[in-house]
């Protein structure tokens, strides 16, 4: 079965309605990134799908063992060292204190964090090595499901490169299946096999992108050159709000279908002109 | 980890020093007072040292100071576990949040002299008296600390538990408790200075026994050196336990907020 | 004329001008190893007293304090203002002309019974004023002012120096008793210990810390210092006004205050290493002193002399002695002294406070202690003198002028 199955889940805030019902299927081993503007109900998505909210409409299918998750603020524990912040999610699984700052340490080392560093306490952290922290507590878990939540957002680009490189080995190693939102087409096309562009508001599901290519397949340049081929594409720039390009030629656009796989789901609002 | 933390606590006691200077400088103060306003009026330090002293060496010390200290700490626990209990019970719902923010108040401005009045009617003049008017005194600060304790608990960090599958217990040791206790030490050792205080206070007026009562006998007999050495055994008493105990257990309990050195 | 404009400018060319610590250190030194020998020897009944306003115990007070403390404060200052302050050093004329009525107050002061006080309080006070008018502009002209306390401290010690002084002349106008205002001059020059101090030893704390492999974190903090040099000065003026009480209080606030700063050191095998351990007797001396001192006036039953000995001989003694050895050797282009003869009489010094200490205490017999004490103090400068001090009249072996401090290695 699948690993994620979503069907007709929609979500309200009060009176105000945040995401239009809608369907997802993640299989396992599978990366996806939604991507979309502010306030498109993409964070709601994630935080139904972490059992952190409570479901009113639609039903939400978890076929996974162990969810690791990653916030977009690194939410360590202050009162903690930042090697039992990474053993925490173990200590809840009831590994042993030995056996799960090892495997801490280990994880810990392997993000380049060294042991004076992980005797520290958060607030003595850099923010850098914070997010390091924070990403190696969801992965110690070995997670089945990893739900990013822009994980990045706030890091150089240096930084957020190494990580992200990490990030990709690492579930590699593991197997893991991803889901993320994000904001950063960049990063998006980075890290997920597909994409998912949510838009309008209330928000719904506006694209699916399939590149040609895996993420851990993807070069520097193939990066770059999706995101160009991205940002060139009427559908992706009515979902962001951006106006439409006037530069691109009827003939620039032609590679574009080459690179992706793409499927118009729904007219987003009337005043917007796309698909 | 016992050896560090031994290390942490000599070190503590050495920094001390710099306190003691603070003291001795106070003492100056007072030395000088005493000069220009003479015996009757202020005796001098040494003096009132010396009267603590002579009532350590007849036995007068001990059986009163551990009387108001039973009181004192009685009223302290009392104060400690109601406030804690009431506070967390008045945190979990907001309702009881909306109606305990104006019995706050209300208890807070309390003096605690009408407290006394009211006890003695109620409970006469034995322990009960000096034990509610303290922990009548103590309760507001607890309750109200644990309460904004409970008020101002991280949501985003409970939601980070529940999603790496936290059960609640984990999850109350591991992310409540620390930022509760994060409130209520500070309080905790505010409240029992007030415990100290009051118990006093209230055997002053009330008691027979304990060293307000030997400090209400030191001013009929116009006593100043009697009653200034009692003072010094309250402060003493006082600066022992802040600066000995609470002081490096807070220093432990909140390494984590130090910024790197 | 023209015979002595020559002679001036022979004397000018000596090495001994080219740094203002040189003449001073080397005074100080000499002082310390002639008049307490002959101190003990008036005591002893095998020297005539000198004939000095307030008697012996003042003309043996006066002599140290003036001679042999003041004279490391002028060397100290005359070196390290410029240093501090990033200015230029002062000069070959200053050093002398300084030095030359420093020694004619010497001079004035064993002559008393023959040319009376007033050329020695007058020598004095051209002496400290003149100091304090270089000292005041160096430090005044440093747009940051990073040295304010450095100044206050030096100008209190050199005002007190000369009010002293002009009261002998005047007869004891200001201070009933001529010890009075030496015991002032004298505390007042603890603060400058306690400030030096940690300048000192934060840079040489840390390289050992470096040497050793450890993190080099040391830092003396500004509070410390700043609560243990108010506590002092509030001491010396209890202290100036009798008021017996007040000045044992805060005696004994000084000393916790003095204990106090050791908290910032780190306690670590670091403190086995000779510089470390020299700097770090100090806050113990200072400590051990003002607890002596503040307890003995508040009726313990300690000699009144025993605490003020501890600091005189042992805290001030000591922090004169490093700074012999830091900066007299740094500042004539030597790398620090690591001959086995320099523990030798540190630790005599130390004996000395100790000893001195316990003169009178617990039904000793005073008169052979102060020998002892006497004789090791008087040793470890003369020692000082014998192995570290000769160099200060050498020129410089690396070719260089001045007060600069050696060439890194290539």
């Amino acid at each position: 079965m699948s690993l994620l199955r979503i069907r007709g889940f929609g979500h309200r805030y009060g009176a105000r309605r945040a995401l239009a019902p809608m369907d997802l299927t993640l299989e396992r081993g599978e990366s996806l990134a939604v991507l979309g503007p502010s306030g498109c109900g993409k964070s709601t998505l994630l935080q139904a799908t972490a059992g952190l909210l409570e479901i009113g409409e639609g039903t939400i299918e978890r076929g996974w063992q162990n969810l690791g998750m990653v916030f977009q603020e690194p939410r360590l524990l202050a009162w903690r060292s930042a090697l039992d912040n990474i053993a925490l999610g173990l200590k809840a699984r009831g590994v042993r204190r030995r056996e799960r700052r090892a495997a801490a340490t280990a994880l810990g080392t392997r993000l380049g964090l060294s042991a004076a560093d992980l005797a520290l306490y958060p607030a003595a952290l850099s923010g850098g090595m914070r997010s390091r922290v924070a990403l190696a507590r969801a992965l110690a878990i070995e997670p089945d499901l990893l739900l990013l939540d822009e994980p990045f957002a706030a890091l150089d680009i240096g930084l957020r490169h190494e990580l992200e490189q990490w990030l990709l080995r690492e579930c590699l190693r593991l197997g893991c299946t991803m889901l993320m939102i994000t904001h950063s087409p960049r990063e998006a096309l980075r890290l997920a096999d597909r994409l998912l562009v949510l838009g309008g508001q209330p928000g719904r599901p506006l694209l699916a992108l399939q590149p040609a290519l895996r993420a851990t397949d993807r070069s520097e340049r193939d990066v770059l050159a999706l995101e160009t081929a991205l940002l060139a594409d009427t559908g992706f720039r009515a979902a962001f709000g951006l106006p439409p390009d006037e530069r691109v030629e009827a003939t620039d656009r032609a590679p574009e279908t080459a690179w992706f796989q793409h499927h118009c789901l729904a007219t987003p609002a009337p005043d917007r002109q796309a698909c | 980890m016992t050896l560090r933390l031994l290390r942490a606590w000599i070190a503590w006691l050495w920094s001390g020093w710099s306190a003691a200077a603070g003291l001795a400088l106070l003492v100056a103060g007072w030395q000088l007072a005493a000069e220009r306003l003479g015996p009757l009026l202020l005796p001098a330090p040494l003096d009132a040292f010396a009267r603590l002293y002579s009532l350590l060496e007849a036995g007068v010390l001990w059986p009163e100071f551990l009387v108001t200290a039973r009181r004192a700490l009685a009223g302290f626990a009392l104060a400690l576990g109601i406030g804690c209990a009431a506070g967390v019970l008045a945190g979990i719902s907001r309702a009881g949040a909306l109606l305990a923010r104006p019995l706050v108040t209300v208890l807070l401005g309390m003096p605690p002299i009408a407290w006394l009045v009211l006890a003695l009617l109620w409970l006469g003049s034995g322990d009960g008296t000096p034990v509610f008017t303290v922990c009548a005194a103590a309760l507001p600060v607890v309750f109200g600390a644990t309460l904004q304790g409970m008020l101002t608990r991280d949501t985003a960090l409970s939601a980070m538990a529940r999603a790496f599958g936290l059960s609640w217990r984990p999850r109350v040791i591991e992310v409540e408790l620390p930022h509760l206790l994060a409130w209520l030490f500070p309080a905790a050792t505010t409240a029992l200075g007030t415990s100290w205080k009051v118990a006093v206070m209230a055997e002053l007026l009330t008691s027979s026994d304990g060293i307000g009562a030997a400090l209400a006998d030191a001013r009929t007999q116009l006593d100043m050196t009697t009653a200034l050495a009692w003072v010094l055994c309250v402060l003493l008493a006082l600066l022992l336990v802040e600066y000995g105990l609470l002081e490096p257990v807070k220093r432990e309990l909140e390494r984590w907020r130090e910024v790197a050195r | 004329m023209l015979t002595l404009r020559t002679a001036y400018l022979q004397l000018l060319r000596w090495p001994l001008w080219q740094c203002g610590l040189r003449p001073f250190f080397l005074a100080g030194a000499a002082v310390a190893a002639l008049y307490v020998p002959a101190w003990l020897a008036v005591l002893g009944g095998r020297l005539r007293a000198p004939a000095f306003p307030g008697g012996v115990t003042a003309w043996h007070a006066h002599e140290l304090i003036l001679g042999f403390g003041l004279a490391s404060v002028i060397g100290f200052s005359l070196t390290a203002v410029p240093e501090f302050t990033s200015a230029r050093g002062f000069g070959r004329r200053i050093s002398l002309g300084l030095f030359a009525l420093w020694l004619g107050a010497r001079a004035a002061a064993a002559a008393i019974v023959l040319i009376g006080v007033w050329p020695l309080a007058l020598l004095q006070t051209a002496l400290c004023l003149w100091l304090l008018l270089v000292l005041t502009r160096a430090i005044w002209q440093d747009p940051a002012r990073r040295q304010l306390d450095l100044w206050a401290a030096l100008a209190a010690v050199l005002l007190a120096a000369t009010l002293c002084s002009l009261d002998l002349a005047i007869g004891g106008v200001l201070f009933a008793d001529p010890l009075a205002g030496l015991r002032l001059i004298l505390h007042l020059m603890l603060p400058l210990i306690v400030l030096k101090l940690a300048r000192i030893s934060m840079r040489v704390v840390n390289r050992c810390l470096e040497e050793a492999g450890a993190e080099p974190d040391y830092l003396a903090r500004p509070p410390r210092r700043h609560i243990a040099a108010l506590l002092i000065v509030l001491h010396a003026l209890a202290v100036l006004a009798g008021a017996q009480g007040v000045a044992g209080w805060l005696g004994l606030g000084a000393g916790a205050a003095s204990l106090g700063l050791l908290g910032d050191w780190p306690h670590t095998r670091v403190l086995a290493r000779r510089w470390v351990a020299l700097l770090y007797t100090l806050p113990w001396l200072l400590g051990l002193g003002y607890l002596l001192d503040g307890a003995a006036r508040l009726g313990a039953s300690i000699p009144p002399s025993a605490g003020l000995h501890v600091l005189a001989v042992g805290a001030l003694g000591q922090g004169v002695f490093v700074v012999f050895c830091i900066a007299g050797r740094m500042h004539i282009g030597l790398s620090p002294d690591e001959g086995r003869w320099l523990p030798l009489a540190a630790l005599m010094l130390l004996g000395a406070a100790l000893v001195r200490a316990l003169a009178g205490m617990a039904g000793l017999h005073a008169l052979p202690l102060w020998w002892c004490a006497g004789f090791l103090w008087s040793s470890g400068f003369a020692l000082w003198l014998w192995r570290g001090g000769v160099d200060l009249a050498r020129r410089r072996g690396d070719g260089a002028w001045g007060c600069v401090g050696p060439r890194a290695p290539e």
